[in-house]
């Protein structure tokens, strides 16, 4: 370092203002009345919405657990973190890939009901919007379109022909529309540590895999007890190959199962594929609005 | 940084909570680049008081592709252009001088900042304000110098040149102390 940069090095470090503890929060305080808006509740993304207010969907998608177990690892991998580069890449990676595909199996095993309910989901997420189709056995039960820009979620439930809009307000938007975008990252999501796991064989895939096991529940719909999360990448190709999770919640009155695989990333979607289309003989199904 | 983008894209949606933590992230160093700007306490926190609550009000219609940290910069360097050209007028039409620097030892003082911060920011105020600008972006915000020649609206050459003058400058101002 040559003596001008060491100059200028000087200057930037001896530049330090800070608020005083008073002036930090009575700022803060303004600047948080400017914004107008009320403290943020917790919020119930669309899954938890779904499953609590329609026994019929309750095979809906549990996106909130999805959300918890990507958003936590990709917190742990971005840069900021404790990650090595290898894995801040990958949630660069992940961060800029367009849009893509994945399947998504799970297990529910709820106290009270006669059997685990089991189903999967196939989700088509891209930067205007995702789909999900939930699949019971082969049969499609629920398509559900978020359209990113207005905020508008319709869900098609295809066993009783009726669907269900809700339009989110935009303080309640982003934990739902975070929940449906596994690219996104809640920053204040987790800042826990992992374990590397090492590699091994998918499919044919050499990957290698972390473990997270300690995910806060700020997104779930009921109390998450415990949460175990591998997050398996491609070593020939640095994207995620699978995904899978355990979660505890209620006091072990629920515990779901989640495998996350079958991705296909950089996919170029047209952007209509996100808009729903509801077949005409579809009678809306009223549902309180957020 | 990934983390500004999820930022920016919850506070467009309407997120106290981004609001909050951009404030958290940055207000010290707006403070910072404030002060060395204004070379007042005072003003530096107006200035970016000014700037956070016409930020936070715009979380509807906000749409940033850049750097939030390089947006708020520049916000800030804006304000203090709005307040020293109202301010000028202001002095013209009434005939007075400037107003002196607020003493630091006033009991009421907003900001904490060292000894050599405060001689530091004495030293800034002596440089012409374009100088006293890219001085301060570059090496408290690190912009880079085609960044503040855009903002200043003039060729990189020339922002080279006030860098250099004002460092020079700046460095025999402070003498010893650097």
């Amino acid at each position: 370092m040559n003596r001008e940069d060491r100059f200028e090095k000087t200057v930037g470090k001896d530049l330090e203002v800070r608020a005083s503890d008073r002036t930090y929060k009575r700022m803060h305080r303004v600047v948080l009345v400017a914004h107008g808006s009320t403290e943020r509740t917790q919020t119930l993304t669309l899954a938890g919405r779904l499953v609590m207010d329609k026994p019929a969907v309750k095979f809906a998608i549990a996106a909130v657990v999805i959300a918890a177990v990507l958003f936590g690892l990709f917190e742990v991998l971005s840069p900021g973190g404790s990650s090595g580069v290898v894995w801040a890449e990958v949630a660069r990676r992940v961060e800029a890939s367009p849009g893509f595909i994945s399947r998504m199996r799970q297990t529910h095993t709820i106290e009270g009901m006669d059997q685990p309910l089991e189903f999967y989901t196939m989700t088509y997420n891209s930067l205007h919007g995702s789909r999900l189709e939930n699949f019971q056995g082969d049969e499609l039960a629920v398509t559900t379109y978020a359209d990113y820009e207005s905020g508008t979620i319709v869900s098609l439930l295809h066993g009783s022909k009726q669907y269900t809009r809700q339009i989110l307000p935009p303080n309640e938007a982003p934990q739902n529309e975070m929940a449906m975008n596994p690219r996104s990252i809640v920053a204040d999501f987790l800042a826990g540590d992992y374990k590397e796991l090492g590699r091994r064989t998918i499919e044919g895939v050499q990957a290698e895999g972390i473990e997270v096991t300690k995910i806060p529940n700020g997104a779930a719909n009921f109390q998450i007890d415990s949460e175990v999360a591998q997050l398996w990448v491609s070593v020939e190709t640095g994207y995620p190959v699978m995904l899978e999770s355990t979660t505890v919640g209620n006091g072990g009155k629920i515990r779901i199962e989640m495998i996350i695989d079958q991705f296909q990333w950089d996919v170029d979607f047209d952007p209509r594929q996100f808009k729903a289309e509801i077949p005409p003989d579809y009678t809306l199904l009223e549902m309180p609005q957020p | 940084m990934i983390e500004d983008e999820v930022l920016k894209w919850r506070f467009r949606r309407g997120s106290r909570e981004a609001l909050a933590r951009i404030y958290e992230k940055y207000v010290h160093l707006l403070l910072s680049i404030a002060m060395g700007l204004l070379n007042d306490a005072h003003e530096a926190e107006d200035v970016v008081q000014d700037v956070f609550v016409s930020f936070a009000k715009g979380a509807g219609g906000f749409e940033l592709k850049g750097s939030l940290k390089a947006y708020l910069a520049t916000s800030v360097v804006n304000r203090v252009r709005d307040r020293t050209r109202r301010e000028r007028i202001q002095r013209r039409r009434m005939d007075e001088p400037a107003p002196l620097p607020l003493d630091q030892s006033e009991p009421d003082e907003p900001l904490v900042y060292s000894e050599r911060c405060r001689r530091l920011a004495e030293a800034l105020a002596e440089l012409p304000y374009e100088q006293r600008e890219v001085v301060v972006l570059k090496v408290k915000d690190g912009m880079k110098l085609k960044d503040i020649a855009r903002l200043q609206g003039v060729s990189i050459s020339t922002v080279n040149g006030r860098c250099r003058y004002g460092l020079d400058k700046l460095r025999a101002l402070l003498g010893s102390e650097v």
